[in-house]
């Protein structure tokens, strides 16, 4: 495992909670920010979500193996398919932005504003296209995983999945063309 | 601006969007409050694994056991009929005689006897190992002076059950008359003996 955590996985997989806690530190942000933009910006939920996700990595950990794949592979696939379960729940979600949920922290009101808009930038981009299709930007993109790790969180073939990133490309590539 | 200046644009505002200031404070707090104690979920987790690999081995054994049953059913020339004799070795090295052999045969003649188109060629083969068998049993507990009475209370048994073929199928007397003899002398032998 290049990132180091290695450790701290195998400390966790024995029960250590505090090597979760640490586990839960690094992964938090990178967690939440998956799951707010797969509900559509929905500030409560992406945090309900981000908890479950944590309690439900923490429970499945005995079982998690290493070798079969790294932690944040994993720790994605319970966050997807964390997100599905809720989306059968509920209605599909809405790509609006929500600003009264990201307004609700204590941050400084001007710096709130900007992330709201830079926010809603992303949200605009990806909500061009599918669900699928956005899972797989953001894993590739913006989380930097490996074609072995995505197909391991989407459950698909590698092939499949190079074959899908280069059509998405190709799609970012029109829809560019035409705010230009 | 290019794709690729497009996307790292993106995932630059992307990264900016960190998780709400009290889940990064107080988030572990309250999610380590619900998490289970580390020591049952092994306990489980092993426990599981536990069920899972008895459940194989049942299911292995059982399906061994049910291939051992149908092998042993077997005739001269079925498919199956190896491992009996397989196991008929196995039993012979465990047990130092060929008792299991004895009673294999015997029920293969009355099997083969009752059959309606008597395979003449396998019975009288078997009939032959059935005699080999019973000889070289008695030489062995003659030799070895042990007491041959659960030996010959089969033989007794087997004779009565060669009997009963030859009376349901008078036409297969010539083929199974060794076996009945074998079985027959041993019983006369040892009734000589005993007076």
């Amino acid at each position: 495992m290049p990132d180091g955590y290695e450790h701290l996985v195998r400390k966790a997989k024995k029960g250590d909670k505090d090597a979760f806690g640490d586990l839960y530190k690094l992964f938090l942000n990178r967690i939440y920010r998956f799951v707010y933009y797969l509900v559509g910006g929905d500030e409560f939920l992406a945090e309900d979500i981000t908890q479950s996700t944590f309690l439900k990595a923490w429970n499945w950990l005995p079982k998690f193996s290493l070798s079969r794949g790294t932690f944040q592979s994993f720790l994605f696939t319970v966050a997807r398919n964390t997100v599905i379960d809720n989306q059968r729940k509920k209605k599909e979600f809405s790509l609006e932005i929500q600003d009264s949920d990201v307004l609700r922290s204590n941050e400084d009101l001007e710096e709130i504003v900007s992330k709201v808009e830079e926010a809603q930038e992303v949200q605009k981009a990806l909500s061009q296209l599918s669900t699928f299709d956005r899972q797989i930007v953001i894993l590739r993109y913006f989380e930097e995983l490996s074609f072995r790790e995505i197909s391991q969180v989407v459950n698909k073939r590698e092939g499949a999945i190079r074959v899908r990133v280069h059509r998405i490309l190709g799609q970012l590539r029109i829809n560019l063309d035409g705010k230009i | 601006m290019n794709t690729e200046q497009y996307i790292n644009s993106l995932k630059a505002k992307y990264q900016k969007l960190e998780a709400p200031m009290h889940l990064r404070e107080s988030g572990w707090e309250e999610l380590s409050k619900r998490l289970e104690p580390a020591p049952f979920v092994t306990r489980r987790f092993w426990l599981m694994r536990f069920a899972f690999v008895t459940g194989i081995l049942l299911l292995v054994s059982g399906g061994f056991f049910g291939f051992y049953k149908i092998a042993s059913a077997s005739l001269p020339g079925d498919f199956l009929y190896p491992v009996k004799r397989f196991s008929e070795r196995v039993s012979e090295k465990a047990t130092g005689n060929n008792q299991t052999a004895i009673d294999n045969r015997a029920q293969e003649i009355v099997t083969l006897a009752q059959q309606k188109e008597v395979r003449s060629e396998e019975l009288k083969q078997t009939v032959q190992e059935y005699t080999q068998n019973v000889t070289q049993r008695r030489t062995e507990i003659h030799q070895s002076g042990q007491t041959s009475s659960e030996f010959q209370q089969k033989l007794d048994e087997q004779h009565k059950e060669f009997d009963q073929v030859i009376q349901q199928s008078p036409s297969v007397e010539s083929d199974i008359k060794d076996a009945q003899k074998v079985s027959e002398h041993s019983d006369s032998s040892e009734h000589q003996g005993r007076d």
